[in-house]
């Protein structure tokens, strides 16, 4: 089957020559970070250590872990409608994972020591087990979207032993987001992070942000490719990222009274100074309201279903709720946890150029993998398109 | 066999990509031992180890925590264990071979008498292409690495 | 009697399970045992190194400049402009900075004002050790929590868990901002983090912290947990202060008022 990631047209291949050379410039400003330090290439400091890569890590691990809300119908359920889309949200999980962990290794100081984490193994680090489901989950999808693509392949139906990995799948996709959470939430003194509701709160947000995502990426597939997954399919998706969402919304909403009307100056201070300033500091102000504006205007344009049938006002409504997530777990979810810091003061953070750059890189590597399974996924429909037209 | 034109030059590129540590160290003569500056000839990494007259004292006066052999070969295992036993359990002497107790600390032991980076650690790490890293954080002494 | 090929299979099958879960299981029984161990182990430590620091005896700039170079001189902590990512193993800070938490609005000016020396509190129940993917930072059996150079990966999560801002990353080459080498210590290198380890080399060899012999009297250092030490002596007859203690995290560097 790979084979059929090597037959591609002009568009093709210059989308997987941009991805590469976005690759190369990445490594190449990761690698001067090793020569000249963190200091020189970074926007991290003292008060700020997980910056923008981490925000990457929590929102990459949400939209893994959201393939749960299509692979479980479908399998669980029998939900036939999701029949061509669970193998996209499958091979969608796999580059998010790889997303996901690629942004924790190009934080570290020391990347060559890396598997010391394996070599030391320490059950008390929250890291270590986020190490184990990432890497777990990523095998778990790309053999549960590989052999069903095969058997779509060979016109059967998947094999009785993919159950049990099928069935594991979906009981560790809300894992590794809960495990990602718990990376944040149990850390003394971080007041922003340090709630209860952090894994639930992540769960919501992925499931809106996820399949937004994949709406956006079977729309796509329509255009360019002439992939359909089906009208009923994505109708269905956006009714799973409204009601996502409006949990996310209300979780916020939870989070906000419990800081303002318990009165806890430190359990304010984080949510004054995103949403109004914090001690003459208001940088990350107008973003995380226009994260919000785009959360709400997403919904409500997903909310009027005469809105949401039509496919450009769908692609809008999903791309700005996706949006609205990226911005506020992405990069205000650090910010947050880490300002005012441990002196309750403001030491402000702005993601430098070469930070994004990297993690421009590392979602190339991310989607450069999805590129080329969706590319197997399609020549395999394709192929089967054109035998039932030939016997037709 | 089909597209043999095509497969056999790339499985030639294939063997000539995978073997160019070999090529590269045949043309590059500096992969001789280098000579030792007070004997005048190339020798391997015994030089600075056992010479008469060789670049350190430490060696010759046998005061060293352990045998000339056993460090030749095993000094990486001995500092991994010194390193081990100081940083992460707390111990601080180790008994010599002369039934002294040494502080284990290679900066305020090892280099105390070897203190000669370049002739003592450097030339026998460059010929074996062995690369160190412990002097990005240890400071080596007078002569410190580039 | 003879098996069916599958049959064997599946038995073999069984076996190798078997002895996969049992291996494992013995593996965690006997870590079990292990960790028990430990904690006798740790429950019955003669020694618990702690700090008391005189915050009243502090008064001039080269009180505290005294303190500071000693210790960063002798560890060769380097000295970078940037303040934002600088490496400081002990340090000065104001007391509004290092005990936030504290009541602040009807204090004295004396106390608004005065400045305090901070560092690694060697917490008894530190965050750092917990969230250390490696065991580079780990709390020894005299409850000094150590950093080990050689292991750090520079997830830089400890400083994410680390309530008291105490732990250095190397933001940039240290050896760049040294204008002198102590041949006795070795620098860091580039992407790991650092912070005071108590000179437990020091301990060790029975010498007390390099700060606590600059300061001439105005830091104490002992044994907590000997009743008779002299910092529970100066501990129990005044009046004390610990950084945010609400987090639990118990510190061991303890402030006179």
């Amino acid at each position: 089957m790979v084979e059929k990631a090597l037959k591609g047209g002009v568009w093709y291949w210059l989308w997987l020559l941009l991805l590469l050379s976005f690759i190369g410039l990445a490594f190449y400003f990761w690698h001067s970070e090793h020569q000249y330090g963190a200091g020189v290439i970074t926007g991290l400091h003292r008060d700020l250590t997980w910056g923008f890569h981490i925000g990457q890590l929590a929102f990459f691990v949400g939209v893994a872990a959201s393939a749960v809300m299509i692979v479980l119908p479908y399998y669980f359920h029998n939900y036939k409608e999701f029949g061509r889309i669970t193998i996209l949200a499958e091979f969608l999980a796999v580059g998010a994972v790889i997303i996901a962990m690629l942004s924790v290794f190009v934080v570290m100081g020391q990347p060559s020591r890396v598997f010391y984490v394996l070599l030391h193994p320490t059950p008390n680090s929250i890291i270590f087990w986020d190490l184990v489901v990432l890497s777990t989950y990523l095998f778990l999808n790309l053999l549960c979207g590989w052999t069903v693509l095969h058997s779509e392949y060979k016109g059967t139906s998947y094999p009785s032993w993919l159950k049990p990995f099928i069935y594991w799948a979906i009981l560790w996709g809300p894992s590794i987001h809960i495990v990602t959470a718990f990376l944040l939430q149990g850390l003394p003194g971080r007041h922003y992070w340090f709630t209860a509701i952090m894994a639930p709160r992540f769960l919501a947000s992925a499931f809106s942000a996820g399949p937004a995502l994949l709406i956006f990426l079977a729309l796509l597939l329509k255009k360019v490719a002439n992939f359909n997954v089906g009208e009923k399919a994505i109708q269905t998706i956006t009714k799973i990222v409204i009601y996502a969402f409006i949990i996310n919304l209300l979780f916020l909403l939870f989070e906000i009274f419990t800081a303002f009307y318990s009165g806890i100056h430190s359990h304010m201070a984080p949510f004054l100074y995103l949403f109004f300033g914090y001690e003459g500091h208001r940088e990350w102000v107008p973003v995380m309201w226009g994260s919000l504006l785009l959360g709400i205007v997403g919904l409500l344009i997903l909310l009027v279903p005469s809105l949401r049938r039509r496919e450009t006002t769908l692609t809008l409504g999903a791309l700005s709720i996706f949006l609205s997530v990226w911005i506020e777990k992405g990069i205000t979810l650090m910010v947050g946890g880490f300002t005012p810091n441990v002196f309750e003061t403001v030491t402000p953070y702005k993601p430098s150029f070469p930070e994004v750059m990297i993690a421009l890189g590392v979602w190339s590597v991310g989607f450069l993998v999805v590129t080329i399974l969706y590319k197997i996924t399609l020549s395999v429909y394709e192929s089967k398109n054109l035998a039932v037209k030939l016997k037709g | 066999m089909y597209n043999l034109d095509k497969v056999i030059p790339g499985i030639i590129i294939l063997i000539l990509f995978l073997t160019t540590p070999i090529w590269l160290n045949l043309a590059n003569l500096k992969a001789l031992p280098p000579k030792d500056p007070h004997i005048g000839q190339a020798r391997m990494c015994t030089t600075c180890h056992v010479s008469e007259k060789g670049p350190d004292e430490a060696v010759t006066s046998e005061k060293c925590v352990a045998d000339t052999q056993y460090m030749r070969g095993y000094h990486m295992k001995l500092l991994d264990e010194w390193r081990e036993k100081k940083i992460r359990k707390g111990e601080v002497y180790y008994k010599g071979l002369d039934g002294k107790s040494y502080v284990m600390s290679l900066q305020r032991t090892c280099l105390k008498c070897h203190s000669d980076y370049l002739n003592f650690c450097d030339r026998c790490h460059k010929f074996t292409g062995v690369q160190l890293d412990c002097f990005n954080c240890h400071i080596a002494g007078k002569e410190e690495k580039k | 009697m003879s098996i069916k090929r599958r049959e064997f299979l599946k038995i073999a099958g069984y076996g190798l399970a078997g002895t996969i879960l049992s291996i494992t299981g013995g593996v965690f029984v006997g870590r079990g045992s292990e960790i028990l161990k430990g904690l006798e182990r740790v429950s019955s430590t003669k020694v618990k190194w702690a700090m008391v620091i005189d915050s009243r005896a502090f008064k001039s700039e080269s009180d505290f400049e005294v303190v500071i170079s000693a210790c960063h001189k002798a560890h060769n902590v380097p000295d970078i402009p940037d303040k934002n990512r600088e490496v400081k193993w002990i340090w000065k800070d104001t007391f509004m900075r290092g005990f936030p938490s504290a009541e602040t609005r009807f204090i004295s000016e004396d106390i608004k004002k005065r400045p305090f020396l901070l560092l690694c509190n060697h917490c008894d129940n530190p965050p750092c050790v917990r969230v250390c993917p490696v065991k580079a930072t780990f709390k020894r059996e005299d409850g000094i929590v150590m950093q080990d150079m050689h292991r750090c990966i520079g997830c830089k999560f400890c400083m994410a868990g680390c309530p008291y801002g105490a732990r250095n990353y190397n933001f940039y080459p240290p050896r760049e901002y040294l204008k002198a080498l102590n041949p006795e210590f070795p620098t860091r290198t580039l992407g790991v983090v650092e912070k005071c380890i108590f000179c437990y080399h020091r301990l060790d060899e029975g010498l007390l912290p390099y700060c606590v012999e600059a300061s001439q009297g105005k830091m104490y250092f002992g044994n907590l947990a000997d009743p008779n030490s002299e910092v529970r002596r100066v501990i129990s007859e005044n009046i004390i202060m610990v950084r945010k203690p609400e987090l639990g995290t118990n510190p061991k560097v303890f402030y006179i008022i």
